[in-house]
């Protein structure tokens, strides 16, 4: 039986992580302690702003729906963006999340 | 060489080359005559000191025997050389190491700033070393443009224009070659400087506001081309060139998207090297026009 996906808390961002929104929607990210740079388009810069601590997965997808109800697979493209940014180390850590 | 009261290098009864760089005095003590000689060609930009008034940095170039030379940096020995260029370099990097660790309020970039032939705006030209960047600054200056600065740019962060930083250019032959071929070459040789040193004629004047920001690609291609960058791109770009993201980030990314939301971004494909210039300068003229709403 494989292994079940993981389950993480509501995605919270690092606060030693500063973010600038650009003129065109995007956002740039910058890691102070790893000195790592991330851009974000649009999208994910909405996934991003939500990433309080207190929206779950599943509601930054319906956020993000409900700016573009016109979009389809919002919850693969969520969570593609959130594991990019677990991936660059830009959201607390699990452990360290509430 | 000739002292002038006003500007340009001073050759005091002490040995010292005094210059005020961003409102602080800042003296070299060179002891021998013909390293001094050299030391202020290539702060002539800068103007210099008032008699009599102390260094607020002081520096020195002394030679420590046949072939050797050593800087110190208040009071320390910071670079051993064997040739007196090696120890101008180390004299100039830290010149600019001091210069930028003092002015945290502002934004710095590798890459060169010029003022377009009107001044109404100012083009930065970004990239890495051996990109092209000043072989494509002293080609726009042959069409009218006066630089800012060449190499480390500094930005006025709450007014986004560059500040002007009379600092020599380094210019090595091929570069020379290139730029002598065109017609209108900038007048090259200035009395005493160093071999590979330049120092321009004029530089630009009053402050004018970012008009279009260039990061030099490739080049020797059969024309020159201008790609237009998204705004996501053009600020990784920028960024990546600041030195200030190091120091102040906070700083650094404000201004970062303060720059690609009032500046077109563009990559520069570089052709011939009259026809990149002249691409450069069009662009230039023509994001000014459409700022003022003509056709």
């Amino acid at each position: 039986m494989p292994d079940p996906l993981p389950e993480f808390p509501p995605p919270q961002r690092d606060p030693r992580v500063l973010d600038e929104l650009l003129a065109d929607g995007s956002m740039v990210l910058f890691h102070t302690l790893s000195r790592k740079l991330m851009t974000l388009n649009p999208t994910a810069a909405l996934v991003w702003e939500c990433c309080d601590g207190e929206h779950t997965e599943e509601a930054i997808a319906a956020e993000v729906q409900a700016v573009f109800p016109q979009a389809t697979g919002v919850a693969g493209d969520v969570a593609a963006v959130l594991g990019d940014l677990r991936a660059r180390e830009m959201l607390r850590p699990p452990a360290a999340s509430s | 060489m000739t002292a002038s009261p006003h500007h340009g290098p001073v050759r005091e009864a002490r040995p010292h080359v005094r210059v005020i760089v961003h409102g602080r005095t800042l003296g070299v003590e060179v002891p021998n005559p013909d390293d001094r000689v050299a030391v202020a060609a290539i702060l002539r930009g800068f103007p210099t000191s008032p008699g009599g008034a102390a260094a607020e940095d002081a520096y020195a170039v002394r030679r420590a025997g046949p072939g050797r030379w050593t800087m110190l940096a208040h009071g320390v020995i910071t670079h051993h050389a064997s040739t007196l260029e090696g120890t101008l370099l180390a004299l100039e990097w830290q010149l600019v190491t001091d210069l930028l660790a003092r002015t945290t309020d502002r934004f710095h970039l590798h890459g060169a700033a010029l003022a377009d032939p009107s001044g109404r705006a100012s083009v930065l030209v970004l990239g890495d070393s051996g990109v092209g960047k000043t072989t494509l600054t002293l080609s726009l200056m042959t069409l009218g443009f006066r630089p800012h600065t060449d190499d480390v740019v500094l930005i006025d962060a709450d007014q986004l224009t560059p500040i002007t930083f009379p600092r020599a250019f380094h210019a090595d032959e091929a570069t020379r070659a290139l730029v002598t071929a065109l017609p209108h070459d900038p007048a090259w040789e200035v009395p005493g400087m160093p071999p590979g040193y330049f120092l321009p004629s004029s530089w630009a004047g009053v402050a004018s506001p970012v008009g279009a920001i260039v990061f030099p690609k490739a080049h020797n291609h059969a024309r020159p081309l201008l790609v237009g960058l998204p705004i996501a791109d053009a600020a990784t770009a920028l960024v990546g060139f600041s030195g200030t993201l190091e120091t102040s980030p906070a700083l650094a990314l404000k201004t970062t998207a303060r720059l690609t939301a009032s500046a077109p971004c563009y990559a520069l494909y570089g052709g011939p090297l009259a026809a990149t210039a002249e691409l450069v300068a069009t662009t230039v003229a023509r994001h000014l026009e459409g700022a003022r709403g003509e056709p």
